[in-house]
């Protein structure tokens, strides 16, 4: 039974007269003593005889010729319109500004944050007019002024 | 007037042709195909519409067998001829232009297939157009049992039966090793087999 898989595999080949001639060999000789394997050949050589008899078609000589002519030149005249792809390859260009405008971000984040922090209220500003003497004026962020003038 | 590159050099023409490139095709013996592909890239269309003269039959029957519609059968042959037409000077030689050219046909085939998703057959298609001599059931029922293979099979039977190549040959197209061709074929029939018994009337 083992033989029988073994001739099994080897059939299509065989049919195909693609067989190693060794291979070919041990097939002639099991197929002239196995009834079952000689059933199995026989519709395998049906089957490639029906699929190599299909009817193939035959296009006229001038056919595809002369439409690939007409095709190539319309293809020669296409000029080149607005579309997705020109759009891809355009915005591919644009690529480097938002990177450059996040790395500039980046940079000046990292820039303030690494200052010494002076935090001045007008608070401090009243009080340090008050302790010099001056008068108590409104106090609008560092700047400190006397309302009325003079 | 144009310049020409053939082989790495540049050339002088006035009508687009390279004259010095074509004697020299002329006078050395080459393959048929080549000899084809060497006076396209020397400047002569005409060689390229030999190339699609002698191969349009043939990629036409194996795309009919994969896709069963002649309006599709169309725009693949066009994708075909026009990618053959834009990378022909990109073509090695490592292997024969034919084998080169049905792994073009065969990438365009599965990728319709792809789009596709599920093959579905117009039955007008399946109408056969067989010759006098042979059984018009007998045309039908290959058709109609060749279709009931799997794609993946298929194109492996269609480039043994249909066009007659070899296993080897079939490895370089669909670029898988011997073995694989040969367990394709192998499993492609068995779903032959059983749709042509049925067909029949026999026992599968």
């Amino acid at each position: 039974m083992s033989e029988c898989l073994r001739i099994q595999r080897l059939l299509s080949r065989y049919v195909d007269q693609e067989a190693r001639e060794s291979d070919a060999a041990l097939v002639r000789t099991h197929l002239e003593g196995c009834s079952a394997c000689r059933k199995e050949w026989a519709e395998l050589a049906r089957v490639k005889e029906l699929i190599v008899k299909k009817e193939r078609k035959t296009l006229p000589e001038e056919l595809w010729p002369s439409r690939l002519r007409n095709a190539l030149i319309r293809e020669q005249n296409k000029a080149p319109d607005f579309s997705w792809d020109i759009l891809g390859q355009f915005s591919r260009r644009l690529i480097p500004i938002p990177i450059g405008v996040i790395l500039l971000s980046v940079g000046l984040l990292y820039w303030s944050v690494s200052q010494p922090m002076i935090r001045i209220s007008t608070e401090d500003i009243g009080r340090e007019s008050r302790d010099n003497g001056d008068s108590p004026g409104r106090d609008i962020g560092c700047l400190n002024f006397r309302e009325g003038g003079g | 007037m144009t310049w020409l590159k053939y082989r790495g050099q540049d050339f002088f023409s006035l009508d687009g042709i390279n004259k010095r490139a074509m004697r020299l095709i002329n006078e050395s013996p080459m393959d048929e195909d080549i000899r084809y592909i060497e006076r396209f890239l020397a400047g002569e269309h005409a060689g390229f519409e030999a190339l699609v003269k002698k191969y349009q039959s043939r990629v036409l029957n194996i795309v009919y067998s994969m896709i069963g519609r002649d309006r599709d059968c169309d725009d693949i042959m066009q994708d075909v001829f026009l990618k053959v037409y834009h990378h022909l000077r990109g073509f090695n030689r490592a292997s024969r232009f034919s084998t080169w050219l049905y792994r073009i046909v065969a990438n365009s085939v599965y990728d319709l297939l792809r789009r596709r998703k599920t093959l579905v057959l117009d039955n007008d298609a399946l109408e056969t157009r067989a010759s006098k001599d042979d059984d018009p059931q007998e045309a039908l029922l290959a058709k109609e049992a060749l279709n009931r293979v799997p794609s993946a099979y298929r194109m492996a039977i269609v480039l043994k039966d249909i066009e007659g190549l070899s296993y080897e040959e079939i490895s370089h197209v669909l670029r898988c090793r011997i073995g694989t061709v040969e367990s394709k074929i192998f499993r492609g029939r068995q779903y032959l087999r059983e749709a042509i018994l049925k067909g029949e009337g026999g026992v599968a």
